[in-house]
């Protein structure tokens, strides 16, 4: 089934093109890098999947349904679907303690007490992060932080789960420990979009790969063949 | 000047963090803690308007005694009570220092004096009238510091929200509450690389870095702002405040709150009477 159905879209930031004619479908289940150069448009690409932002032009399906009210009561059925985790952990993680980070989403979703200590409880052992639950999320590492911040989204069981710049700072046992989380989070069904201009940690993950520069699609294919084709990476600064 | 800006941002970071730790204080077991946070708010607040509203300097100090046991019986640690609050007496008795003296208040004198050829000295309304402001700001403060550090800030938020205080009140009090540790944290760090960079103390240079750092500042705040919101829209933030859904029954604690509360009260009437 098609999630995701981008046709045409365009955003400007203070005048300034980011994303230019994007068009993308995206399947359920899927696993997909959006790899690009600094700058090239991939995280606010990930913010408009997120409906956090309204294009200046073009349309967006999702679930078959076209979104063209992004007033944010009109998206909070849409939110319960969708999560995002920011490149910053420090913007993500804004409550006194982890653990009230991790219940923000679920609160705003409604749930009760209970169900939102069941969920907390299961991702931070998932997640192995239960010795950080009372802990102010300053006093963490950046390996701790991202776990945290992909925590605090994973509590609202999102079937799309987007992870901006999954390994950014991280150490290589921590970057292990990421990498691994999103692959049982894909076998577990959700739907994976990460963005990242790190070649080596999308090897073995995806399944598909879409390279972007200066705001554009460049290329949208296989591991297999993109990571092949060295000229298309010089060319693209991700070698 | 480039000093000063330094250390006031240290203690400004300082500060906050400590705040952020009065996350420690809200989940221990003490009387506040384990209190109705509806019911803890509403007779924590009215002890404060009893404070600003009653004239009565011996009342008040009977108040602020109160505030004291409340902070004990919270698990407020003593120091962390002090160090939070030293500043605000000094200040407050700054400010109340002219009044004790004449001109500025009015005779009887308690104590005179000629000082070239003026009669001037300290005044028992002016005495008064400046023991009433200390005691007043001393005692509300005291109590404000029962409702952070005991009720906490989640649970504060809560019972504002499920008293109808305006949802634009309680979302500008968590965005303030989510945003300013982190902005002075970076702030924080920015000064520190500026130290680990200057070789030498130029006048010139550290002020044009000051201006420098203020205009940055303001990017970086609009920048986390705008993130920081994006973030809690992405998970489900909408424009109000939910809160965690739970019951909250009346218990022994809560009424033991009411009942000190009417206690103080029926005393205060008792000897007015």
């Amino acid at each position: 089934m098609c999630l995701y159905i981008l046709q045409d879209i365009s955003f400007s930031y203070n005048r300034i093109r980011v994303l230019e004619g994007i068009n993308l479908r995206i399947s359920r289940g899927e696993f997909i890098a959006i790899v690009g150069p600094n700058g090239a448009g991939k995280s606010t690409l990930l913010k408009i999947l997120d409906f956090l932002m309204p294009p200046d032009s073009g349309s967006i399906y999702f679930m078959g349904k076209k979104i063209d009210d992004f007033h944010l009561k009109s998206l909070s059925s849409i939110r319960k679907k969708v999560g995002l985790v920011f490149q910053d952990p420090d913007v993500e993680l804004f409550s006194p303690t982890v653990r009230e980070d991790l219940a923000f989403g679920p609160i705003h979703m409604g749930l009760e007490e209970n169900d939102i200590d069941e969920r907390i409880r299961d991702v931070s052992r998932i997640l192995n992060i239960e010795h950080l639950l009372d802990k102010p999320p300053f006093y963490l590492s950046d390996g701790e932080k991202k776990k945290a911040a992909i925590a605090s989204v994973l509590t609202m069981d999102p079937e799309v789960l987007m992870v901006d710049e999954p390994t950014a700072n991280l150490d290589p046992r921590s970057r292990r420990e990421i990498v691994s989380i999103l692959k049982s989070m894909w076998k577990g069904g959700k739907t994976i979009i990460i963005s990242t201009h790190e070649l080596n940690i999308i090897n073995d993950l995806v399944e598909r790969i879409i390279i972007m520069n200066s705001g554009r699609i460049v290329k949208d294919g296989n591991p297999m063949e993109i990571l092949g084709d060295k000229k298309l990476l010089e060319e693209n600064n991700l070698i | 000047m480039a000093e000063y800006l330094e250390k006031t941002l240290e203690d400004l970071s300082d500060y906050f963090r400590s705040v952020y730790f009065s996350g420690d204080f809200s989940s221990r077991n003490g009387l506040v803690q384990r209190a109705n946070p509806d019911v803890a708010l509403i007779i924590l607040i009215s002890f404060i308007v009893l404070a600003v509203t009653i004239s009565d300097i011996y009342f008040i100090a009977f108040l602020y005694l109160i505030s004291i046991l409340f902070i004990i019986l919270s698990g407020i640690d003593m120091k962390f009570y002090l160090r939070s609050i030293v500043f605000i007496p000094l200040f407050t008795a700054i400010i109340a220092l002219p009044y004790i003296f004449y001109p500025f208040s009015q005779p009887p004198f308690l104590y005179s004096m000629d000082l070239l050829g003026f009669r001037t000295g300290i005044t028992y309304s002016g005495l008064n009238f400046s023991l009433l402001l200390f005691l007043r700001v001393i005692t509300a403060v005291s109590f404000m510091i029962v409702i952070t550090y005991g009720i906490g800030f989640r649970r504060l938020l809560g019972a504002m929200k499920s008293l109808g205080f305006p949802d634009v009140l309680i979302n500008m009090l968590s965005f303030t509450y989510r945003y300013i540790f982190l902005i002075v944290s970076q702030v924080h760090d920015m000064l520190l690389s500026r130290k680990s960079k200057m070789c030498h103390a130029d006048r010139k240079i550290a002020n044009r870095w000051q201006s420098y750092l203020l205009g940055h500042i303001f990017y970086r705040s609009h920048f986390m702002g705008e993130n920081m919101y994006y973030c809690m829209v992405s998970r489900g933030y909408d424009g109000g405040n939910p809160g965690m859904k739970k019951r909250n029954n009346l218990t022994y604690i809560d009424l033991s709150l009411i009942m000190i509360f009417i206690l103080v009260v029926t005393t205060r009437v008792i000897i007015w009477w």
